[in-house]
């Protein structure tokens, strides 16, 4: 009798536990995560922080006001680093960052120094977003990298479009010879010759000379030996090259008149002051043209757009717009994994972007962590009383591979 | 036929790179040190056209104050050694504490850059002054400025060196120190004198630097083996070296990657190999400099006559 007690009481005892298991909801564990979560920075260059840091900062305001509102005890901060435009510095900042235990970084804008970063980043698991890294060498599926800006080969195709749309038949690209100069101009020119355009072998320069009056003096026996095949409003020159570059180069084409004549365009340097600041003069004479990763003009580009003028005084660079994207796409991607960790993080960054419609438009990402659908700006330097300005004339879509033009 | 605008470019160049040469070619004739600060001295004055040109005055009125600024700084280098060598430091020692005082003063340009990108909205880190230059009969001004300050220089040194009390001071400080200093030479005096107008050329020739080229905090890093090829090219223990050394640099680097380029546009992004491999043929045929090199053939003639 008493085992039949003991024994009916057990049986009572476990199907109680388990009747109990269905009729009490089971309680939800508390997020994991929680505390100050700091995310790295690398600038690319000295030049950097006062355009791109008002992004960064508007981004981790919002995200921490974001986790407020969730009640969220958790609080993003960013610790930064500047690569002083070299790639060994880059590798240093990044692994003193590493080392501080971080483990999503907003990587370099540029393509040369994300390389330099990216096999230790790889090898340690920590996830990179770089805002403007673009070389099609770093298309690399299921690495570390991830890049909110679409990559040159989705550039050159818009390049290839605008110079068929200006009705040129004859390019002579002059580029800088460092990774994203020498990298785009290879894309450009298989693009161009797709096309039917004909494209003169590359000027390479050397990106440390800072002085190019030689350079286009042959550039220039290149010019006037077209003109015996070509009009001069059908010859283009095209200048692949990062700023620091691109305002000599233009410095240059002040000494030669022939230069002048004919369509000079550029990369992905649109927008950006120091053109105007230090090549203004020349840029709004010859109608220097350049093209930009633009977003489109959604209310919460604009939003943004206001945002940044008030912190920064001056309108955002698209790169800043793609880097107030990527510090969300972080910051959404570690609270979707609920865990600090780079593994984590760049399992759940793809998924993040592909529902996450920022500043920059809708960031879904391809199978190279790349941004998968780009649009461009196209604009033109012009003066307006007398002060050199960006004017934009025309936006591109990659969709549909057409310009329209304002 | 060469356009123009070539023959133009390598002259500024040369003009430029001879005054850089010449400030380091005169510390090392007066003072037999390799100053490893200098470019930095040279490249720091390249803020002060771009500092002028922000409170709205021409760049060029900088230069007189590049001068003062230059040889101030050099000056201090000058203290900072003496205190070092009284201390006992040996010569390697000495030559590291230039190393030292050159980040110094790499670390106040990127700072006062910084400053100026943040506070002002004047992007500085990279900046170029030759759209501010002005055109005499369609020549950009820096080739007229640079040729007559190069030359004003020479001058002004030559006659320094040569014709004054001065002069004859700091040759016989560097050939005898103690011997100078037991005649009644007060050495320290015409050696701080020396390093101040050695830090005033490298104002003045750095001034001048972005009114042709583009300039960055890195710049002094990557010039400075230019600039020494400049001098040793020319002659290191002449000033007229420094203007030979500075236009063989200058020109060949130009006009060889012209004419090449007809038939290898590529060679242009190796310029700086070319030029070096040029310096390199020209000191071994001429292991003492243009400068040696043409004082020997006058020696040769008078011994001959």
């Amino acid at each position: 009798m008493i085992g039949g007690t003991v024994a009916g009481l057990a049986v009572g005892a476990v199907a109680g536990y388990y009747a109990g298991q269905i009729v009490v909801p089971k309680k939800v564990e508390k997020p994991s995560l929680s505390g100050e979560i700091p995310l790295g920075v690398i600038y690319a260059s000295p030049m950097e922080p006062p355009w791109l840091e008002p992004a960064v900062r508007i981004a981790i305001n919002e995200v921490n006001e974001y986790c407020e509102i969730l009640g969220r005890d958790i609080r993003f901060t960013f610790l930064a680093e500047n690569a002083e435009e070299s790639a060994t510095k880059a590798l240093e900042r990044a692994q003193s960052l590493m080392a501080r235990g971080i483990q999503a970084i907003l990587a370099p804008c540029w393509s040369s120094l994300c390389k330099a970063i990216l096999p230790t980043a790889n090898e340690r698991k920590v996830v990179l977003v770089s805002p403007g890294s673009t070389s099609p060498a770093l298309a690399i599926p299921d690495d570390y990298l991830f890049r909110t800006p679409p990559d040159d080969s989705k550039s050159a195709i818009a390049i290839g479009r605008y110079s068929l749309e200006m009705k040129l038949k004859y390019i002579i690209p002059v580029y800088g010879k460092e990774p994203f100069g020498e990298g785009l101009y290879k894309e450009c020119a298989k693009n161009w010759i797709a096309r039917g355009i004909k494209v003169e072998e590359g000027l390479g320069v050397d990106p440390e000379k800072k002085e190019y009056g030689g350079e286009m003096a042959t550039v220039r026996d290149m010019v006037v030996k077209a003109f015996q095949t070509y009009k001069k409003e059908e010859i283009g020159l095209f200048l692949l090259a990062t700023d620091a570059v691109l305002i000599p180069l233009l410095n240059a084409i002040k000494e030669y008149p022939e230069l002048q004549q004919i369509h000079v365009f550029d990369s992905d340097n649109a927008g950006i002051p120091t053109i105007l600041q230090y090549a203004g003069e020349i840029s709004a004479r010859i109608r220097f043209k350049a093209y930009r990763y633009a977003p489109p003009s959604s209310p919460k580009y604009l939003s943004f757009v206001e945002k940044y003028k008030a912190l920064a005084g001056f309108e955002p660079y698209s790169w800043a717009v793609c880097a107030y994207d990527a510090i969300w796409l972080m910051a959404l991607a570690i609270l979707m994994a609920d865990e600090y960790s780079g593994p984590k993080i760049k399992e759940a960054l793809p998924r993040v972007a592909e529902n996450y419609y920022g500043a920059s438009g809708w960031c879904a990402l391809n199978e190279a962590g790349d941004r998968k659908y780009p649009t461009y700006e196209i604009a033109e330097v012009v003066l307006e009383e007398n002060v050199p300005k960006w004017k934009p004339i025309g936006f591109y879509d990659a969709i549909t591979d057409t310009i329209k033009w304002y | 036929m060469i356009p123009l605008q070539i023959f133009l470019t390598a002259l500024i160049y040369s003009f430029i790179l001879s005054l850089l040469a010449m400030g380091f070619t005169l510390q090392y004739i007066t003072l037999n040190v390799p100053n490893l600060a200098y470019s930095s001295i040279a490249f720091f004055c390249t803020y002060l056209p771009l500092t002028f040109l922000i409170a709205k005055f021409s760049p060029y009125t900088s230069l007189p104050f590049a001068f003062i600024l230059g040889g101030a700084i050099s000056f201090l280098l000058f203290k900072f050694l003496k205190l070092l060598r009284e201390r006992g430091m040996s010569l390697v020692g000495l030559m590291m504490a230039t190393i030292v005082f050159d980040l110094v003063i790499y670390a106040c340009m990127n700072i006062y850059a910084e400053h100026l990108s943040r506070n002002l909205q004047i992007y500085a880190a990279s900046f170029s002054l030759t759209t501010y230059d002005f055109k005499v009969f369609g020549l950009p001004g820096i080739l007229f400025v640079s040729a007559g300050v190069c030359i004003s220089l020479i001058m002004l040194f030559t006659l320094l060196l040569l014709k004054t009390r001065f002069g004859i001071a700091m040759r016989a400080a560097v050939e005898n120190y103690a011997l100078a200093s037991t005649h009644g030479v007060d050495v320290d005096r015409v050696l701080a004198i020396a390093w101040f107008f050695v830090g005033g050329i490298a104002g003045v020739s750095g001034a001048l630097y972005p009114l042709w080229f583009s300039m960055d905090p890195w710049v002094g890093a990557r010039m400075f083996i230019t600039i020494f090829a400049a001098c040793v090219v020319g002659g290191i223990k002449s000033i007229y070296g420094s203007i030979l050394g500075g236009a063989l640099i200058a020109f060949s680097e130009i006009f060889l990657c012209y004419f090449f380029s007809f038939s290898f546009p590529w060679i242009w992004s190796y310029r700086a190999v070319i030029s070096m491999i040029v310096a390199a043929i020209s000191i071994v045929i001429m292991p003492h400099g243009i400068a040696g090199y043409v004082s020997r053939v006058r020696e040769r003639r008078l011994v001959k006559i």
